[in-house]
């Protein structure tokens, strides 16, 4: 099965502009030789940037530009709202600003679980790395890891997209999915099975039993 | 410092500290940004008015785009805010003139744009201001980016709600053309959805609109993608233009399946527990299944009837729950309720009303538009189908109609009138049912409703019921007396009906009933309207006088004898060289009528005139006048109640006329096979000889 490289190089590019890695994109439209499509290149700056403050904890400059860009997105988007101002909240306690953590909970971050009862469950969470003097050794640490930081400004970036009318869907993670799916009913035919995604690394255990067989 | 800096600003003090200001406003934006906590506290400390009062002033846009986004936030999710912003008279215009001065900022615009559509949904801005307005002009400069488009689509979807809003939409054609010109780019599924969202909305009533749309050559895409979409509401939204555009744009033969294809989903719609969208399903079947019997026959064999007659006996029970706390309300109170304000809560608003009102256009409840939707879905598959009026009756969902032509909403009492037309077309047996439940003494009171058109669908429904059941309406009320009035009224569709109705009660009834009607009615007022102005009014009342006629020999000499022979005959010469092919044919009927009495009689309609023009009418360019032509002479020339020496008189009275050659040339060059076979029949008429009458000769 034969794959071009324009077709690579066009989901790399779409991944690269859609995640909003405007630098990166513009290198690879450089070296690639190639253009972006219509859209994916929406706001790219602005998203490169909101990225950029999210993954470095400058949340409030964050929720600035967010709200400049398009002040309705945070205000429909309540889940999203509150994943920000919790990740402030983390970004207090790392700085190991107590007092001012404690009083961002109870006045900006605890009114916002009025909607949602689940919020309050999170808010705990965040709240019990204020019981250690080392927060890394809290069973809740994985909430001040950079993993989660990466994941929201992904998911703020797609909501960015989503308000202006634009794919926010990536279509190397469309095809994966596919694949995977394919994989799934190939099942039955004892084919191959890629087992790690990332590396490409596949299985052929029950391709063999079958020849053995 | 914020408010204080603020209010420096509208009080026109020097500001310094402008680009601080700016940052103050949009940290206070931040905070209230999806937080109602926050926006309360703003609330009360006055940063609403402050905000609304600096969009008044001539400051920096950035300024103002951030007072706006602060009074956008504030419409949502604020109750408090709302009235603040309802009470704020100039909200409107001061968006409006930051729209019109800043065309060239995006963020302007998109805010401008956000805040008018979030206004307008939420009634914060006042449509009739927005419609006024000149924005619509704007819009389509603005329509440069699918964000924007999308705002635009959603705003226009939103006004275009009654046919004054879409006529003031459609002077600014420009914006409307430019959304059915970016249905065919690939755009994304939510600004696709809104453009379509809006033309629905926006089609109801141009036709130039829909063919715009139908020269699309990727419409049909589109629509195959929305009508199986996963989204209730995007396969409603795609059944209502669809439905638009069928109303004045034929299908390909090729895409008609696109049309059957959406009665299921909204039949289905129609179990669904939002009302909203059972109004919509139901409103669209009412357009969409019209005049159109295939259409029909799905939707009555996919239970349309049965699930809207539920949703109607819900609706029903729920209003008669709250009517009976408020009674007891009331009760409790200790007012009196007189015989009268029973009775009149019982049927409505329903007085003696000689001069009927018109329906306002006063907007109804959900539940009302739902009922009066789903009698016009009922009536529409009931029209032409006897199989579904049968279940109708067996089902006895017959009876909420009929209770519902005593709702209070005259809209909905005209609706279920128009129902009974439909239901009314049924077989003797089927109308039964509906007799027995007193459907007559209803209607007969609806006779004498407030609202002009309640009256007429009541009279168009008596029409129907009447036939079989003449005897059952004489004996109801006051019905024919009623009728008989109406004859008299100033409205032309009222006395048509009044008059369709009087002629269905003398079609072949006994000639009691006949005696009876022409009792009330006399032939003084029959032969004003067969003078009457409306030629469907004197072609019905020419009907009536024939049925009135018919094998009653007696009735004939009595008619010419109150009209006056000359008089009468007048009359029927008129008729005779009208341009109303159907009022010529009728008055040739009633001519034959006559004919066919005794020699008396038929000597009466031998007059010159008259048969000059029968003779002239075989040359007519219509068919049925020449078959009704040819119908007199059948009849003049009957052998069987003929004198013989007469008919031979009146053979040659035509054959002076040459009848029969012109006969032959109808057999010869006619292709109407009916018009031939006639045509036959007279010149066997003419060549039937009478054994008497040739003994006698020979004698």
């Amino acid at each position: 099965i034969k794959v071009s490289k324009t077709d690579m190089n066009k989901l790399i590019l779409n991944y690269l502009y859609l995640e909003g890695y405007k630098d990166a994109a513009k290198h690879f439209e450089k070296e690639s030789g190639m253009a972006c499509e219509a859209g994916e290149n929406y706001a790219v700056s602005e998203r490169k940037e909101i990225r950029e403050l999210i993954q470095k904890d400058m949340i409030d400059a964050a929720i600035d530009k967010l709200n400049d860009l398009c002040p309705e997105i945070l205000e429909k988007n309540l889940s999203l709202n509150f994943k920000l101002q919790k990740q402030k909240l983390i970004s207090l306690i790392k700085l190991k600003k107590t007092e001012e953590a404690i009083e961002f909970a109870q006045n900006k971050l605890a009114p916002l679980a009025e909607t949602n009862k689940s919020f309050l469950v999170d808010i705990e969470k965040v709240m019990s790395l204020l019981a250690f003097d080392n927060p890394q050794e809290s069973k809740n640490s994985d909430l001040l890891e950079y993993s989660l930081r990466h994941s929201l400004a992904s998911e703020v970036n797609e909501a960015i997209l989503q308000a202006f009318c634009q794919t926010y869907e990536k279509k190397l993670l469309l095809l994966t999915k596919m694949m995977l799916f394919s994989q799934k009913k190939a099942l039955s035919f004892h084919a191959p099975q890629i087992s790690d995604v990332s590396t490409g690394k596949y299985t052929y255990e029950q391709y063999m039993r079958r020849n053995l067989s | 410092l914020l408010l204080q800096m603020l209010k420096d600003m509208e009080e026109k003090k020097p500001i310094e500290m402008s680009e601080t200001l700016l940052l103050k406003l949009k940290k206070a934006k931040n905070e209230i940004i999806g937080n109602r906590h926050m926006k309360m506290h703003y609330f009360t400390e006055g940063l609403l008015h402050e905000c609304l009062l600096s969009i008044q002033t001539k400051i920096s846009i950035d300024i103002q785009i951030q007072s706006l986004a602060i009074i956008n936030s504030f419409m949502e999710d604020c109750k408090e805010a709302k009235g603040v912003l309802i009470a704020q008279k100039t909200l409107f215009f001061d968006i409006e003139k930051i729209f019109k001065d800043n065309q060239h900022v995006q963020r302007a615009i998109d805010i401008c744009l956000r805040i008018i559509r979030n206004g307008l949904v939420k009634e914060i801005i006042r449509l009739d201001d927005f419609l006024q307005s000149e924005m619509l002009e704007y819009f389509p400069k603005a329509m440069n980016t699918e964000v924007f488009v999308l705002l635009i689509s959603d705003i226009l979807a939103f006004c275009a709600t009654t046919s004054f809003n879409r006529r003031k939409i459609f002077e600014q054609k420009e914006v409307i053309i430019n959304l059915t010109k970016y249905i065919e780019y690939n755009l994304s599924y939510d600004c696709e959805y809104a453009i379509l969202n809006a033309l629905s909305k926006v089609t109801t009533e141009y036709d130039e609109l829909c063919k715009e749309i139908m020269g699309k050559p990727k419409i049909f895409q589109i629509f195959e993608k929305y009508i199986r979409h996963p989204s209730e509401q995007a396969r409603i939204c795609i059944s209502q233009l669809l439905a638009n555009v069928n109303k004045f744009v034929k299908f390909p033969l090729s895409q008609q399946h696109l049309l059957r294809w959406i009665i299921p989903t909204l039949v289905k719609t129609l179990k669904n527990t939002n009302i909203v969208m059972k109004i919509q399903a139901a409103s669209i079947l009412s357009t969409l299944l019209e005049a159109n019997k295939d259409f029909q026959k799905i939707a009555g064999d996919l239970g349309a009837i049965e699930d809207i007659c539920e949703t109607l006996k819900n609706l029903c029970s729920e209003t008669k729950e709250e009517k009976k706390e408020s009674k007891e309300e009331e009760n409790k109170k200790g007012k009196n309720n007189n015989g009268r304000k029973a009775r009149d809560e019982a049927m409505g608003d329903i007085i003696d009303a000689e001069d009927p009102l018109v329906f306002s256009d006063h907007e109804l409840s959900p539940e009302q538009k739902m009922i009066c939707y789903g009698l016009n879905t009922i009536e529409a598959i009931t029209s032409e189908h006897d199989e579904f009026r049968r279940k109708l009756i067996d089902q006895n969902n017959h009876k909420i109609i009929i209770e519902l032509l005593k709702h209070p909403e005259p809209k909905i009492r005209s609706s279920a009138c128009l129902c009974m037309v439909s239901i009314g077309r049924s077989d003797k047996i089927v109308k039964n049912a509906l007799f027995t439940d007193g459907v007559a003494s209803i209607l007969n009171r609806l006779l004498y409703d407030k609202y002009l058109d309640v009256q007429i669908n009541a009279t168009s429904a008596i029409c129907n019921l009447t036939l079989d059941f003449q005897k059952q309406i004489i004996d109801t009320g006051d019905i024919l007396k009623r009728l008989v009035e109406l004859t008299q009224t100033k409205h032309i569709t009222l006395r048509y009906k009044a008059v369709f109705a009087i002629k269905n009660l003398v079609y072949v009834p006994t000639n009691d009933i006949k005696k009876m009607v022409l009792a009330k009615l006399t032939y003084l007022k029959l032969f004003d309207l067969i003078d009457d102005e409306e030629p469907t009014i004197q072609e019905q009342a020419i009907l009536t006088l024939r049925n009135i006629l018919h094998k009653r020999p007696e009735a004939i000499q009595e008619a010419i004898d109150r009209a006056g022979s000359e008089a009468f005959l007048k009359k029927l010469d008129e008729k005779l060289i009208g341009l109303n092919p159907s009022l010529v044919t009728q008055a040739i009927y009633l001519l034959c009528i006559i004919a066919s009495g005794n020699e008396k009689q038929k000597t009466f309609v031998m007059d010159g005139n008259i048969v000059k023009k029968i003779v002239a009418l075989l040359g007519h360019k219509q068919n049925i006048v020449k078959i009704a032509a040819i119908n007199f002479l059948m009849n003049i020339l009957w052998k069987e109640n003929a004198d013989a020496a007469n008919r031979e008189k009146r053979k040659k009275v035509f054959r002076e006329f040459e009848v029969e050659a012109k006969l032959n040339e109808l057999i010869r060059s006619s292709s109407d096979l009916e018009l031939k076979a006639k045509a036959q029949q007279a010149l066997t008429c003419f060549n039937e000889q009478d054994f008497y009458f040739h003994y006698s000769l020979q004698q």
